[in-house]
């Protein structure tokens, strides 16, 4: 044991040691991917989007008709039914500030916004950059008998992957209830989120196979949404033997499961998500309430009315309407 | 034992499985690499079993009668009939009137302040072309203003101080069903249903530069 | 070696089986393609060139649609001046709109009646 190493109470471990860091703190913020260091394995240092990569899907390898649709026709209509002048910013309900009335609300994280737990994001005016557009569909099969068959999960997995034809995520139950005989953990379903063709096909399915052939089916209830533009809805388990995939093999379907559908848009409001899923096809039914903040968004008129009432009276005179026909 | 149903059977007939490797024999293209009854270094070739093609494609009545496309081009596209609603299927299609001797997206003249614009432009189209026409009118928003000075258009973005300057609002509808058939005495000389190229040479070209964009490139 | 033969299990079990191997992608992965310089340089060459042309028509497409909604707002702002009960009218929401079922997404070919053409407006029973 030297001398130097002898620990004193009055003088710190570091002294000990280098006054500086032996390594340059890079490694802090650059990423060291190890593959790129290892000569091994060269075909998995290539990109996913190169064809050499094992990675590698194929994309756009087929027209899409609602896509195609949505940009050539619908994009431009949107943009005329949303369009409204003056119109300013509603603001969406935020997290509150404490009233400091203790000195524990010092430094508390801020309160939770008035009537609903997380915040709910500011509605734009309409413009040319926020039109509302269609995006996923994601379905929900979740099978109540699975709880005592776990096998029925399965089957349902597999009904959802043949009617949509993509790869589907197993769903399990969260919660313990003990008189239902669920407990948390027990695979009880599937779900997929269909995104770019598969979408297209599974909204064109529906709307020009299924839901026609659907006896008392009005329409899409209009109170159906989440507030921020995505509307969902259920078929019965009788409903799925409409889909082409599920009707042309019936032997192998004796039972059929549920599915619920959300159908996501880039809309900011349920409203404007309605008037977009209805230019695709989906009927909808009931009365809609729009919220009273929605219907009060443009700006109060600035025109001073006296002083334009008499100016119209001669313009009015030469205006015209025209109209191009599509 | 025999499984599967008819169609299935059928089907499993008429296909052309491929022969699994064997120790001895050789194989001329290389070895086969079977996954699943396939051959995964060739294309997948399905055959479907005869029965199926056979029949007349116009015979409504045979379920199993062989698929064949409807054509894209029609008898309105091969003698050029422009006032046909037939023509161009994948194109965007625009009704265009000869009024006064100027060819020009239907024009109405606004009678009062009462009536919203997109209803002028639905009501003025039914006393030109008749009744039996459905149309829609996609919003009461103008989607664009056509300014004219002694008759001439002023150029996009100018001021509007001028006195006795005249408007054009431009709505838009969809023709949903029907067909559009001019009256008499409404001073309807022409009728065509255009695509965009169709429509430069035939109007102004300072009334077709305030339009160009509305109008679908497809 | 493990065995996937489905002989000995009882109907219900073997129906699970069958549905599992179904769903499961480890069989059914198509063998990678392996391509050659040529080849490979071919298809990089194609795949830039579609991408620039796919860039382009995107521009395009987001340049019209500036323009449509300049315009918008330049006859909203005509309208004003020129008609304030008009420009009312014409302000109006338009939640609740629907667009008519009868306008469907097109198809690739044509369906055997083209265009309706015998329309007959409803009466309305005032």
């Amino acid at each position: 044991m030297s001398f130097n190493s002898r620990r004193t109470f009055s003088t710190t471990a570091a002294a000990f040691k280098v006054g500086c860091a032996m390594v340059k703190p890079v490694h802090h913020k650059v990423k060291i991917r190890k593959k790129f260091l290892s000569p091994r394995f060269p075909e998995l240092k290539i990109d996913p989007s190169d064809i050499r990569s094992p990675k590698y899907k194929p994309y756009l390898t087929q027209p899409d008709r609602v896509k195609d649709y949505y940009h050539n026709t619908l994009k431009s209509d949107l943009l005329l039914v949303g369009y409204r002048h003056d119109q300013v910013k509603v603001e969406g309900v935020k997290r509150r500030q404490w009233d400091m009335t203790s000195p524990y609300h010092l430094n508390r994280p801020l309160r939770k916004p008035r009537g609903q737990v997380v915040p709910s994001p500011d509605i734009q005016p309409r413009d040319w950059r926020n039109v509302p557009q269609f995006e996923t569909i994601t379905l929900n099969c979740w099978v109540k008998e699975a709880k005592l068959k776990p096998q029925m999960a399965i089957a349902g997995s597999l009904q959802l992957q043949q009617m949509t034809g993509c790869k589907t995520k197993p769903i399990y139950a969260k919660t313990n209830v003990p008189t239902w005989k669920v407990r948390p953990g027990m695979k009880m379903g599937a779900k997929v989120t269909l995104a770019g063709k598969y979408a297209s096909q599974f909204l064109t399915t529906l709307t020009e196979i299924v839901l026609p052939r659907i006896r008392d089916f009005k329409g899409i209830s209009n109170k159906a949404g989440d507030r921020y533009g995505n509307i969902a809805f259920g078929l019965q388990p009788e409903h799925i033997k409409f889909f082409p995939e599920i009707e042309n093999n019936q032997d192998s379907w004796p039972q059929t499961f549920g599915v619920d559908i959300t159908l996501h848009t880039s809309a900011q409001t349920d409203a404007d998500a309605r008037i977009l899923l209805s230019a695709l096809g989906i009927p909808f039914a009931g009365t809609e309430r729009v919220p009273k903040n929605l219907l009060n968004d443009v700006k109060e008129s600035t025109i001073d009315s006296n002083v334009e009432d008499v100016k119209s009276v001669e313009t009015v005179k030469a205006v015209k309407a025209s109209e191009p026909v599509s | 034992m025999i499984t599967g149903t008819v169609a299935e059977r059928e089907f499993t007939k008429a296909q052309k499985y491929p022969i699994p490797a064997h120790r001895g024999v050789w194989f001329p293209k290389g070895m086969p690499d079977i996954k699943h009854g396939r051959d995964r270094r060739f294309k997948q070739e399905v055959n479907l079993p005869k029965e199926i093609l056979e029949g007349d494609a116009e015979d409504l009545e045979n379920v199993g009668r062989p698929i064949s496309a409807n054509p894209r081009i029609t008898e309105a596209d091969k003698k050029n009939d422009q006032t046909s609603l037939e023509r161009e299927l994948p194109r965007t299609l625009y009704l265009l009137l000869k009024q006064n001797g100027q060819w020009k997206f239907p024009t109405f003249q606004l009678e009062n302040d009462e009536t919203a614009l997109n209803q002028v432009a639905e009501n003025g189209l039914r006393q030109l072309g008749g009744d039996n026409i459905n149309t829609w009118s996609v919003s009461g928003t103008p989607a664009a203003v056509i300014k004219y000075v002694n008759g001439n258009i002023l150029p996009y973005g100018t001021s509007v101080d001028h006195e006795g300057v005249s408007r054009e609002y431009l709505m838009k509808s969809h023709v949903v069903a029907g067909q559009f058939v001019p009256q008499q005495g409404k001073g309807v000389e022409e009728y065509k249903w255009l695509v965009k190229e169709e429509i430069q040479p035939l109007v102004e070209k300072p009334y077709f530069d305030q339009v160009r964009h509305l109008l679908a490139q497809i | 070696m493990f065995s996937r033969s489905k002989a000995g299990l009882n109907p219900e079990a073997q129906k699970v089986v069958t549905q599992l191997s179904v769903m499961s992608a480890g069989r059914k992965m198509p063998k990678m393609l392996k391509l050659c310089n040529e080849d490979y340089i071919k298809h990089k060459t194609i795949m830039k060139a579609w991408s620039v042309k796919r860039k382009q028509e995107k521009e395009a497409e987001e340049r019209s649609i500036k323009k449509q909604y300049r315009s918008i707002r330049e006859a909203f702002e005509d309208l004003k001046l020129a008609s304030p009960k008009l420009f009312e009218k014409a302000n109006e929401h338009e939640y609740g709109k629907r667009f008519p079922l009868e306008m469907r997404i097109p198809t690739e070919y044509p369906p055997r009646q083209i265009w309706y053409y015998d329309y007959v407006p409803r009466k309305r029973n005032d």
